[in-house]
């Protein structure tokens, strides 16, 4: 009887040990999924960032701005003649 | 029990040889697909769950000083078929006849091919086009390209080509860099497994694509270009150039050519339009090398700024039997007012005290070799040295003639005169994480001389050929050139290049800024044509640096 008992218990570890196993495989395959998903939606989102960058620098292009802020905003470019230090800065340094 | 009779026992033997063939032939397959062809099975099956993937990077962006991408990516459409697949064969070849016909005419010849690219960067146009015809037959493909937001630094970045590889400028300079190299991954999957793997295992391990942050100031650029494009205009000019450089360093911060090229529509390129003139066209500069004869005769300890020279008050006279030819007559003037007014009379009776020592110095001062930019296409220009002189050769040495620089080389040379007498390599590079690029050691030329030459160089701006270049509050220093150009062995007195090499200090900042114009029709020398363009160019300089005089 005794032999029987512990070839039971014996039988009954292995197969816990194999749900276990078998358990660990299908959680590693799950995280797997999922790190995947995430992963491939990092690149989806870096793809948005450097079309969102191009389209910023697209509409940033100093020909653009230019012409905006001459036909539009009637705007002149400053002579260096025109520039006055106020009071306050001649005091400080401004060199760059 | 019934005894086996002999048709039995042949039988059951008959049976037995069959099984045991098929047996035979069983295990000896078994041993040649186990054993003998073990590793061409295995790749077989290998193939079934093993799926190798190879990425390459995003080629890098490349940022001004400022930290603005100038040059950044986009993606570009590419229109292909797959020829064997074609389902509507006479459909697809009347479409490409009449919207791609060079696709067409390649096509003829690749039926048989799997795979065909129709065009690539497709313009929006040609979008449209492929998008309304909606032939199930041609296929879009996303591709990754170039786009630089400022025009103007095209002639330094370059551009890329149709597989995103740089083939012109920093964009091939740099390109490995920018590029990096591609990793390798095996992935193992199933049929059902879709985009997903089981595992992932690291092949080929790659290098990442490294950005690179330029000393340009972009928006310095963007304005001095539109100066440089407004005089050439102005004066129904050829080409002309700008360089300003940090003398202290050998920063570039702005170096610009006209014409110069659009580097997003690059469809219709003109060869002449690419280049970046201040580094890789050299040419005779004229008078402004009179200063680095200034310099050596000084340094030399030949002549005094104080010692008065006879120019013999006349437009054309001879020295030791070599006619000599001058713009204006002067009479005996101090040396400093012989560079000062760009006299060719005085200055080649200096010279010829220096001889070919002046050889010597022009190569000290970097004229002839490399600056150590190493930009695509960088010019060394050319000194001619003593053994080939002829008599006539220490008179054109001394006035610009003999001699080719780049924009560059001047800048450079006239960096040593304001950095305490280093020859600093010029960069483009931003060298934010190194050690920044000062330089150290024994002077080239020793402060009197350089202040020696300051001084001149001062008095050319206050006084002399370069006035219409002074800017009250600061102090500007310069001299102005003008050569003729050499056309099919001879010079033509009617084509000029104009030149002016100039400094503009104010407390501790500093820049030297050199400007060249080619072939002006509406003016000949430089003191109307490159002072004004300095002037206007360290004016725009010093507002957007905010160097603002009390």
């Amino acid at each position: 009887m005794k032999k029987m008992s512990a070839i039971v218990l014996l039988f009954c570890c292995n197969a816990l040990l194999i749900f276990f196993e078998v358990h660990k495989q299908g959680q590693y395959l799950k995280l797997s999924y999922q790190v995947q998903k995430l992963q491939a939606e990092i690149c989806t989102l870096n793809k948005q960032q450097s079309d969102l960058v191009y389209s910023l620098h697209a509409l940033q292009q100093p020909d653009i701005i230019k012409e905006i802020a001459e036909k539009k905003l009637a705007m002149k470019p400053i002579e260096l003649k025109n520039i006055k230090l106020s009071p306050a800065h001649t005091d400080q340094e401004i060199v760059s | 029990m019934k005894p086996i009779d002999n048709s039995e026992h042949f039988r059951s033997f008959f049976i037995f040889s069959i099984l045991f063939t098929l047996y035979c032939i069983i295990i000896g397959n078994l041993y040649s697909m186990q054993v003998k062809k073990q590793d061409f099975f295995k790749n077989i099956g290998e193939k079934q769950y093993s799926i190798s993937m190879t990425t390459l990077p995003e080629r890098a962006y490349i940022f001004d000083r400022n930290g603005t991408p100038i040059a950044l990516n986009k993606d570009s459409f590419a229109a292909f078929i797959l020829p064997k697949q074609v389902a509507d064969r006479p459909t697809t070849q009347a479409f490409l006849e009449k919207h791609f016909p060079s696709a067409a005419a390649r096509l003829a010849q690749a039926w048989d091919k799997n795979f065909f690219f129709i065009a690539r960067k497709l313009t929006l146009e040609q979008q449209e086009i492929i998008g309304t015809a909606n032939n199930p037959d041609i296929h879009i493909l996303q591709e990754p390209s170039r786009f630089y937001p400022y025009k103007c630094l095209g002639t330094i970045l370059g551009i890329t080509d149709i597989d995103n590889h740089g083939i012109m400028g920093l964009e091939q300079q740099y390109d490995e860099m920018l590029r990096g190299s591609e990793t390798t991954h095996i992935l193992k999957k199933d049929a059902r497994s879709n985009h997903f793997y089981f595992e992932k295992e690291l092949a080929v391990q790659g290098t990442p694509s490294e950005p690179i942050t330029l000393t340009i100031d972009a928006d310095l650029q963007f304005k001095i270009t539109e100066i440089l494009q407004n005089t050439i205009e102005e004066l129904q000019a050829k080409e002309g150039a700008i360089v300003i450089m940090n003398p202290e360093n050998g920063e570039i911060c702005a170096m610009t050519s006209y014409p110069y090229f659009d580097p997003n529509n690059v469809e219709h390129l003109e060869i002449e339009t690419t280049k970046n003139r201040p580094a890789t066209q050299a040419f005779e500069t004229g008078s402004v090398i009179k200063t680095f004869c200034a310099l050596a005769a000084l340094d030399l300890e030949l002549t005094t700024l104080d010692e008065m020279i006879n120019c013999e008050n006349t437009k054309e006279t001879r020295v030791e039997g070599i006619r000599v030819r001058t713009t204006h007559p002067h009479g005996i003037i101090s040396f400093k007012e012989v560079i000062q007014n760009s006299n060719n009379i005085g200055t080649v009776k200096i010279a010829k005290r220096i001889n070919e020592k002046l050889y010597d110095y022009y190569k000290l001062l970097g004229f002839g070799q490399s600056t150590g930019l190493n930009f695509p296409g960088e010019q060394k220009g050319f000194v001619n040295p003593p053994q080939k002189w002829s008599a006539y050769s220490i008179v054109s040495l001394s006035f610009g003639y003999e001699i080719t620089t780049t924009l560059l080389q001047l800048a450079r040379a006239l960096s040593v005169v304001y950095n305490g007498g280093y020859l600093v390599t010029p960069t483009l590079i931003s060298c934010e994480k190194s050690e920044p690029n000062k330089p150290t050691g024994t002077p080239l030329i020793s402060q009197k001389t350089r202040d020696d030459v300051d001084t001149i160089l001062q008095a050319c701006v206050q006084e002399g050929s370069g006035k219409r270049g002074k800017i009250t509050g600061y102090k500007i220093a310069g001299k102005t050139g003008t050569a003729n150009i050499l056309e099919n062995g001879k010079y033509n007195e009617d084509k000029h290049l104009n030149t002016f090499i100039g400094y503009v200090e104010k407390d501790n900042y500093k820049r030297v800024i050199t400007v060249s114009v080619k072939e002006s029709k509406k003016a000949a020398y430089s003191s109307i044509i490159t002072a004004p363009l300095f002037k206007k160019t360290a004016e725009a300089l010093l507002i957007h640096d905010h160097i603002i005089a009390q």
